[in-house]
């Protein structure tokens, strides 16, 4: 990956939570640099602080202490370079599909109306979703509102691009195929930024420049595997490259004992 | 069970029950005949029935008109700060809780026999539901469109128009569906208190000349003004949230 300045780096970033019962810290110390152009996953049990990580990034929070560099300037407030793909769809219920893929360019005033629909249709086009255009969020199923969710994320083409556990609650089979159109969709964007959030290591490994292990509550970042796997791969036959074992293994190490069992 | 046989014993128990009332009904329930015959004088073509409606129906509209805008604008601004909300939420909900009723004697006093107090009778029943729901709408904003709106490049503006006012738009359309009907009823109880004309007018004139066909005719006529209006509003709130899930959708989420 290049050797210039990283686009995203965290500085000893910690985010406390006060509750009624006690500060939850779920960001400790995190220091991380992410160059520009990098697929990086995140993988660590639930309740490793994981989202409030993308959400510090982005900058719907603030970082309790620390500092978010974007370019190497800190940025304050929401950030209009990093799109987010939330792990529920989070789809606009009473705008159609194409509406919905429109709504980050028209909320900034790209292109004109019909510059903007052929730009979503040609999206929908990419991930399968033709005849889709008019329905509505509940006449989609799980799978297909994800592929919306994403598509309205890379329509307006963010330099840098959050994911959390985008496919989650999907079948292993939509899964699959749906990394896999990732996996395509960033080839074709040259210089775009990854983080994928996931607790699948399989998923981690199979998407990754470098995988990001975070430890439990206070999350931290206890290790970073690069993954040598060439591009461009095939999600489907991942786990029979001869490298995949041995990156497995050594992320299955760094991820705490108590962790494990979250992470099968 | 099909539609002709479900339609045929729908009739048949409207016969049964038209027939029991007309041999039994007596003087103080009228019969149906005795309101047949009144119906069609009341409401022929120089029945006293079309300036009676006019007069009812001029009511309610400009009192709803008025009551809707006031109690949307009222609505929309007092979700958008937290501190007035928390301030005004006691009163709100005692003036919420009133009987919308018992203000109409206030309201004759306030306002006169004429039509001005049967507009605010109407209009005070459409503020009260169109604000509040407008209100309780916009506080149930959801935080994640709201942010993910907000990522995707939304400004202040925009998330008011494009995010929280759509997400509000099934309790908004709710608070101003059901205001029409009880706005009617506002306004003709303000009529039975004190007026010159009009539905309700009408209903209390015969009422004191015991005319029960005419008493029980005004019930019906009204009877009828809400289930038309009722069945308009199904359709027009069908078209607006046309992409809210149908019941029958087994999938919700």
């Amino acid at each position: 990956m290049a050797e210039s300045e990283p686009i995203i780096s965290l500085r000893d970033v910690s985010r406390v939570f006060h509750a009624q019962r006690g500060d939850v810290v779920a960001l400790s110390e995190v220091d991380l640099d992410i160059n520009e152009g990098e697929f990086i996953t995140m993988v660590g049990p639930s309740g490793c602080g994981k989202s409030t990580a993308l959400n510090v990034i982005v900058g719907l929070l603030d970082a309790t202490t620390g500092d978010v560099l974007f370019r190497g300037k800190p940025s304050r407030g929401i950030n209009k370079e990093i799109g987010y793909v939330t792990q529920s769809d989070n789809l606009f219920p009473w705008r159609t599909v194409i509406e919905n893929v429109t709504f980050g360019l028209e909320m900034q005033g790209i292109g004109t109306k019909a510059e903007r629909l052929d730009r979503a249709r040609q999206l929908l086009d990419r991930v399968g979703l033709n005849g889709f255009e008019n329905h509505y969020r509940h006449e989609l199923s799980g799978g297909m509102r994800q592929r919306v969710n994403i598509v309205r994320t890379l329509a307006y083409d963010p330099k840098v691009i959050l994911l959390d556990e985008p496919f989650g609650p999907l079948d292993a089979q939509t899964r699959l195929q749906l990394q896999d159109l990732l996996l395509e969709l960033w080839q074709e964007r040259a210089g775009t930024t990854v983080i994928f959030i996931t607790h699948e290591l399989t998923e981690a490994i199979a998407l990754a420049d470098r995988v990001v292990v975070m430890s439990a509550r206070p999350g931290r970042v206890s290790e970073v595997v690069p993954v040598d796997i060439p591009r461009p791969r095939d999600i489907f036959s991942i786990q029979s490259e001869p490298s995949f074992r041995s990156i497995y293994d050594r992320i299955w190490e760094h991820l705490g004992e108590e962790t494990k069992v979250a992470a099968l | 069970m099909n539609v002709y046989k479900l339609t045929f014993w729908r009739v048949m128990v409207a016969v049964i029950l038209l027939s029991a009332w007309q041999l039994f009904g007596g003087d103080l329930l009228s019969n149906p005949s005795e309101i047949g015959k009144y119906l069609v004088e009341y409401g022929g073509l120089n029945g006293e029935f079309w300036p009676d409606l006019q007069s009812t129906f001029q009511a309610t509209a400009i009192g709803y008109f008025f009551g809707a805008i006031i109690g949307l604008v009222c609505g929309l601004l007092l979700a958008q700060s937290e501190k007035a909300a928390m301030i005004f939420k006691p009163y709100v909900l005692a003036v919420y809780g009133i009987p919308r009723i018992a203000l109409a004697p206030v309201f004759i006093a306030w306002f006169g026999i004429a039509l001005l107090s049967k507009v605010m009778m109407a209009g005070m029943v459409t503020f009260m539901l169109v604000f509040f729901n407008t209100y309780e709408g916009v506080r149930a904003a959801d935080l994640d469109l709201r942010n993910t709106a907000r990522v995707l490049g939304a400004n202040r503006w925009q998330l008011f128009f494009r995010v929280t006012l759509p997400n509000a738009s099934p309790w908004i359309t709710a608070g101003l569906r059901i205001a029409i009907p009880q706005a009617l009823v506002g306004a003709v109880v303000a009529e039975f208190i004190a007026s010159e004309r009009g539905l309700g007018f009408r209903m209390m004139e015969n009422t004191g000349q015991l005319a029960m066909e005419g008493v029980m005719g005004g019930v019906l006529i009204l009877m009828m003004i809400v289930v038309i209006l009722n069945s308009i509003l199904d359709k027009v709130e069908d078209y607006i949230l046309r992409w809210r899930p149908k019941q029958s959708d087994t999938e919700t989420n």
